[in-house]
């Protein structure tokens, strides 16, 4: 499922052997399960992005485990080494287990 | 907060002390404190924040290793204007080649409901641990980062945010 909630950005050619960057954004509202109503006393039941996992060219290259306390639409950036052209795939795992991706390509050039 | 609220606080609260007193009668193995276990479920209640549980779990992340100086660079501002999004940048002073890199970093908010954060996970093939990301502050806190390295070091970084207008909560 890849839909605009969730957005990849990384460079779109890179040296091969260097360091790019992936930065990645997800529209969530990122419910704590600490607020609550003062008017009925009702907690907002708990619901974030608990888990994001990047894979390049389908091998696991960064996970992440995310609690309460991460912001609303939570933006994340990360490091991955270039060593060869294809695809950087970013999956949110929600705590209802939902999973949600994005993906976007990359061109490794030799200097 | 209205009365009846207050009222309904206090027995939620009480609830919460139940639990924990039966957590602590639970076997050891388990390894994580109470917080930790209920910010892993998807239980919800009013919880307070209480340092105390936070340096505990700061201490079983660094699971009594002397920490490495100058490890753990952190970029965060000084004064936030609004604790629901809170920028912090950090980074791992290696060379992520071989045994060198961090296998985990783990973001905690001491005064937060919920003190831990995020954990990371890197390895050879990130090149470099620079990490961004946006936290949610409840009041005036510390920041701590805890790097866990493949080769058994620890580093850990702290800092100080004043933050004006807290997230809600």
């Amino acid at each position: 499922m890849a839909s605009k909630s969730r957005r990849i950005k990384v460079p779109d050619q890179v040296t091969r052997g260097e360091t790019f960057l992936v930065r990645t954004l997800a529209r969530h509202p990122m419910e704590s399960g600490v607020r609550f109503s003062t008017d009925n006393i009702v907690v907002y039941p708990r619901h974030i992005l608990q888990e994001v996992q990047a894979f390049y060219n389908g091998n696991q290259v960064f996970r992440a485990e995310w609690f309460s306390s991460v912001s609303a639409n939570p933006y994340l950036t990360f490091h991955v080494k270039a060593v060869e052209s294809g695809e950087i795939e970013v999956v949110w795992i929600s705590d209802y287990n939902v999973r949600s991706s994005a993906k976007a390509s990359i061109e490794v050039v030799d200097a | 907060m209205n009365d009846r609220a207050d009222r309904m606080r206090r027995q939620v609260l009480a609830a919460g002390a139940a639990g924990l007193a039966f957590a602590f009668a639970a076997p050891a193995a388990l390894g994580e404190t109470i917080r930790h276990r209920l910010s892993l479920s998807r239980r919800t209640f009013p919880i307070t924040p209480d340092p105390e549980d936070a340096e505990l779990m700061i201490r079983r992340a660094l699971r009594d290793r002397e920490p490495s100086p100058g490890l753990v660079q952190m970029d965060v501002t000084d004064t936030a204007e609004n604790g629901s999004s809170v920028p912090l940048v950090f980074d791992v002073d290696c060379s992520m080649a071989g045994n060198d890199f961090p296998e985990t970093v783990h973001v905690f908010v001491v005064h937060n409901p919920f003190p831990e954060v995020a954990r990371y996970h890197y390895g050879p093939w990130n090149g470099s641990a620079e990490t961004e990301m946006r936290l949610r502050m409840r009041q005036s806190s510390e920041i701590v980062v805890v790097a866990e390295m493949a080769d058994g070091r620890v580093g850990i970084g702290r800092r100080q945010v004043n933050v004006l207008a807290g997230a809600c909560g």
